[in-house]
């Protein structure tokens, strides 16, 4: 009987161990909205267009990622550059550019085959809405950033933030 | 030819004598990588891609330059042969910016495919590639990419070999080596877009398809081109239901694996603001007897076809059935021309035809395919100018010449740009067709020693007996023959006079003949032989065989020849003609009369247009109904050659298709024949109509197959009149120009700078006669209508004759001819 209160004080002490381990230990769960998690630089969120360090637009309209694309979700439609005025860097520059977030599977495929660097998927993960039309992205969703844009894309071909 | 047979990697293959390495390895699906060689084109061993080893030989070989050999041994594979390949992708990509995501060729590329198979994996070179000019117009319709280029001389030796023309060249030596045309002058002839489905890189590109679209974002639809009789195939390429690009679709028996400029940029009139989309009731002509108290505004085609169809049975009724009429049309398919037919014979009318000249159904001597032209060792061309008519033909009368050994015959009223291929070219004087004709089968006849009933004059010709009697040898002489005439060339009744002609030549023993009735049309043949005739049924019944008419189309068929096209036009301004319904013409413009038509057409209770672009014509009529034309049609139309093909829907359109519109309208007549799709038109015109029973759609397939010859009557021409005394006037030859700015080929077409001004060629004597030097203003005048023209002085036509290219809608120059069709003389007087 003996044993037994000694065998249960002791799984009880194991028990709460855990519990004031975990008291004093930085808690897991956030505050959010008020707090905002970070996450990982290579976390696959939104979808942005890059731009190139003139300001002109990375993309210039080749419709790889659109082909790669699994569920098929990216639209493109190119044009051609006025010299005089370029929108982008070489001949052709994508007129339209749609994504929709709501068939997107956030693969990263689009990223992957992206032969210029302009397509990232960043660390942006929130993408709730009452309408669903906001979630076709359109070029001017996907140029403009929450922040100013400081990304780079490093040997690895991943876009990592510049900090200053 | 004899046979041999070599080894290719361990496979046995055998191939004539004469065939490469390369195209022998194909056969035994053995892939050997080229840029340079085309099988049509042939042998250059520019890129030195295609090395191969051969046993017994030192080194390696190209084999595309290599003529197999009897028990060579080829190998492909291995050390010795990867190494060049190697080498030769590192040394081609040298300089080859890799611009692949910008590029239009990207996905479709000979380079990228070779490069990813055969290629290195890397580059061992160290410094900036070569700068070089990036986007250069060649013509308006080509632009060039000289970074690109890996000279590797395709587009030069098709422009030297196929067109024959050397638009293109390669201009300097070494580094600076560079594909250009002298003097920078724009590379612009008629089939100069075929050197970008040839360029094995993305060097040569469509600036009408630049950066559109990927070419993997396109749906491809294998289909036919409507722009003239050769009727080659071509593959069109939309996105989202938007028109992209045209590309050649090889398919020997048609088009050798070549389309003409016009082709593959002269299709924009599927998006031409032009366009009729809906069925609408325009207030003009009279309206008093067949008005419609309630149009159905805003109703689709199909509710309107159904008011329009009954209010014509009405004045069938009323006025008896010859006072309808229809005009069908020559660029239509098979089954709408069919479809027509049956439906204005159901009203009890043989008032139907589709065109302004004569002609009939049936040859006298084989119908041949355009592929028998290169097995022919005599062409003899009458009256045909195949460079601006069917452009595909000029290209492989060409390659006959140049290659096969065909000897070229002209027998013209104008100088060609085929004539410096010709052998032997007799010209006559314009507007003496019928003599010409007569006078080459009456000597034929008495070199055979028959007997004929009629005779001829050379002397209205201008023809020397001794052209005429070298001209009768060619013929006699010749083992294999093929005839070409332009039935729409020929004033009055000569088609009818050529077929005698043929009659006379396939009596000559010991020589094969056919011939190939080229009019320009799109389907002219088809419409023909769809019956689309005053008197004949489909399949060249004559009207006047009751029993066969009774039994194919019923007890009711009208058996009573009904009016040509002319006539009924004539009848319309008499006023015996109460209602025309015209479908996919433009009479006013393409039919000689000009003005009269016009009158005509206003004279008209009831005019009914099916078309689906604004004309001039659409403009007279009260009732317009839309029609979708190529690219949004499907059914089948036959070409020159007598060969059925799948004109397949490569757009859908807003409003129903013709076939299912005139399907309707039998509908509410009572006729009890379904269709639930256009193959089922093809199945019944496969039973009705003699010379299409092997015709099915799985027989059509992709590459088209030759109909049955479509048996003819032979109605005998008449007695060529004597012609009127000229009084200072001229005989006027139209002539056709491939790129005339008329409805297909708009001020917004790509082809626009191939617009030319309006001019008159005339003969130096009449010139002089008339008092006018190159470059005058002139007035021409003729049948009531006045036009103006500038002169070249440059003896295109004979001494008495002018002749005048049709270069727009607005020039009128068809509204100088006479209505009857007959040789018309024109006034020239300085401006």
């Amino acid at each position: 009987m003996l044993q037994a209160t000694f065998a249960g004080v002791k799984n009880l002490l194991i028990g709460m161990g855990v519990t004031f381990r975990n008291m004093l230990s930085k808690p897991v769960t956030l505050q959010y909205p008020e707090v905002k998690r970070t996450m990982p630089t290579r976390y696959r969120g939104r979808h942005f267009l890059n731009r190139d360090e003139d300001g002109l637009e990375r993309c210039v309209g080749c419709s790889l990622c659109s082909i790669n694309c699994p569920v098929g979700c990216i639209h493109v439609v190119a044009a051609e550059n006025d010299p005089e005025n370029p929108v982008s860097k070489g001949e052709r520059y994508a007129e339209v550019y749609e994504i929709n977030l709501l068939r997107c599977i956030y693969c990263g495929y689009c990223e992957e085959a992206c032969p210029v660097d302009a397509v990232v998927l960043r660390e942006h993960y929130e993408l709730a809405d009452y309408d669903r039309d906001n979630y076709i992205m359109e070029k001017q969703d996907l140029l403009v950033y929450p922040e100013p844009n400081e990304f780079r894309v490093n040997v690895l071909g991943n876009t990592e933030r510049v900090n200053k | 030819m004899s046979d041999v047979t070599l080894t290719i990697d361990g496979k046995t293959v055998t191939v004539p004598k004469g065939t490469k390495v390369v195209d022998a390895a194909k056969q035994v699906e053995v892939d050997i990588p080229v840029f340079c060689y085309h099988e049509k084109i042939g042998p250059l061993g520019c890129c030195r891609m295609c090395l191969v080893e051969v046993e017994k030989m030192p080194k390696l070989m190209t084999a595309c330059t290599m003529d197999v050999a009897p028990d060579m041994v080829v190998k492909t594979v291995g050390d010795k042969v990867e190494k060049a390949q190697k080498g030769v992708l590192e040394f081609t990509l040298l300089n080859h910016p890799l611009d692949c995501p910008v590029c239009d060729k990207g996905g479709e590329c000979p380079l990228q495919d070779n490069t990813f198979k055969y290629g290195p994996p890397d580059t061992r070179m160290e410094f900036h590639r070569a700068n070089n000019v990036k986007a250069a117009p060649l013509s308006p319709v080509i632009t060039i990419d000289r970074e690109r280029c890996i000279a590797c001389q395709r587009c030069t030796a098709y422009s030297e070999r196929i067109e024959q023309d050397r638009g293109l060249v390669m201009l300097n030596r070494g580094f600076h080596n560079e594909v250009n045309t002298f003097n920078n002058e724009p590379y612009d002839n008629r089939f100069s877009g075929n050197v970008i489905d040839i360029c094995p890189v993305g060097a040569l590109t469509n600036t009408d398809f630049r950066f559109k679209a990927r070419t993997w974002d396109l749906e491809n639809h294998d289909t036919l081109c409507a722009n003239c009789g050769c009727n080659c195939n071509i593959t069109l390429g939309t996105r989202l239901n938007e028109f992209m690009r045209i590309e050649a679709r090889p398919n020997d028996a048609v088009d050798d694996g070549w389309i003409c400029d016009k082709g593959r940029w002269g299709h924009h009139f599927m998006e031409s603001k032009n366009k009729i989309t809906a069925a609408r009731e325009n207030s003009v002509g009279k309206t008093e007897p067949t008005s419609f108290p309630n149009f159905p505004i805003n109703a689709p085609a199909e509710q309107a076809a159904e008011k329009v169809i009954e209010i014509f049975k009405n004045i069938a009724e009323e006025h008896g059935p010859e006072s309808i009429g229809f005009l069908g049309s020559p660029y239509a398919t098979n089954e709408e021309g069919y479809l027509y037919q049956k439906l204005f014979r159901l009203l009890g009318t043989n008032n139907i035809d589709h065109k302004s000249y004569q002609d009939t159904p049936g040859l006298p001597i084989r119908h041949f395919d355009v592929e028998e032209i290169e097995n022919s060792n005599i062409v003899l061309l009458i009256a045909c100018d195949p460079t601006e008519e069917l452009p595909i033909l000029d290209l492989r009368i060409k390659k006959a010449v140049s290659r096969c050994g065909t000897k070229l015959l002209s027998l013209n009223d104008q100088d060609t740009a085929l004539d410096k291929y010709a052998e032997l070219k007799v010209k006559y004087k314009v507007g003496s067709e019928a003599s010409a004709v007569d006078a080459l089968a009456e000597g034929l006849a008495r070199e055979l020693g028959e007997s004929i009933d009629f005779s001829s004059d050379l002397g209205p010709t201008g023809i020397s007996d001794e052209d005429m009697k070298s001209l009768v040898e060619a013929v006699r002489s010749s083992m294999k023959i093929c005839v070409v005439y332009n039935p729409a060339a020929l004033s009055g009744d000569t088609s009818l006079r050529v077929k005698r002609l043929l009659s006379v030549i396939a009596r000559i023993p010991t020589i094969e003949c056919g011939a190939i009735p080229a009019a320009p049309a799109t389907n002219a043949v088809g419409a023909v032989d769809m019956g689309l005739l005053p008197d004949f049924y489909p399949g060249g019944v004559p009207v006047s065989d009751s029993e066969k008419v009774k039994e194919l189309w019923g007890e009711n068929a009208p058996t009573k020849p009904g009016l040509s096209a002319s006539e009924m036009i004539a009848k319309a301004k008499s006023g015996d003609l109460k209602a025309l319904w015209i479908h996919r013409s433009n009479p006013v413009v393409d039919f000689p009369g000009g003005e009269q038509v016009v009158e005509a057409l206003k004279n008209l209770d009831l005019l009914v247009v099916h078309d689906m672009l604004e004309t001039e014509t659409t403009q007279l009529a009260k009732i317009v109904l839309p029609s979708n034309g190529p690219g949004f049609d499907e059914g089948t139309t036959t070409n020159i050659g007598g060969r059925v093909q799948a004109r397949r829907k490569a757009l859908e359109a807003n409003s129903i298709d013709d076939w299912k519109l005139i399907q309707v309208m039998l509908k509410k007549l009572g006729d009890e024949s379904s269709y639930s799709r256009v193959a089922k038109v093809l199945n019944e015109i496969s039973q009705k109509v003699p010379g299409y029973q092997e015709i099915n759609s799985r027989f059509v397939g992709k590459q088209g197959c030759n109909r049955e010859q479509v048996a003819g009557e032979e109605v005998s021409p008449g007695n060529v009149e004597s012609a009127a005394s000229s009084n200072g006037k001229l005989q006027l030859r139209v002539a056709t120009y491939l790129f005339a700015h008329d409805k297909i080929l708009d001020a917004s077409s790509k082809l626009a700078y191939h617009f030319k001004p309006s001019s008159a060629f005339l003969n130096e004597s009449d010139a002089g006669k008339i008092g006018v030097s190159n470059g005058d203003r002139v007035s021409i005048s003729g049948n009531g209508t006045e036009m103006e023209a500038e002169v070249t002085i440059d003896n295109r036509c004979m001494e008495g004759g002018v002749v005048v290219p049709r270069i727009s809608d607005e020039q009128g120059v068809n509204g100088l001819g006479n209505p009857d069709g007959s040789p018309a003389w024109v006034d020239i007087k300085k401006a």
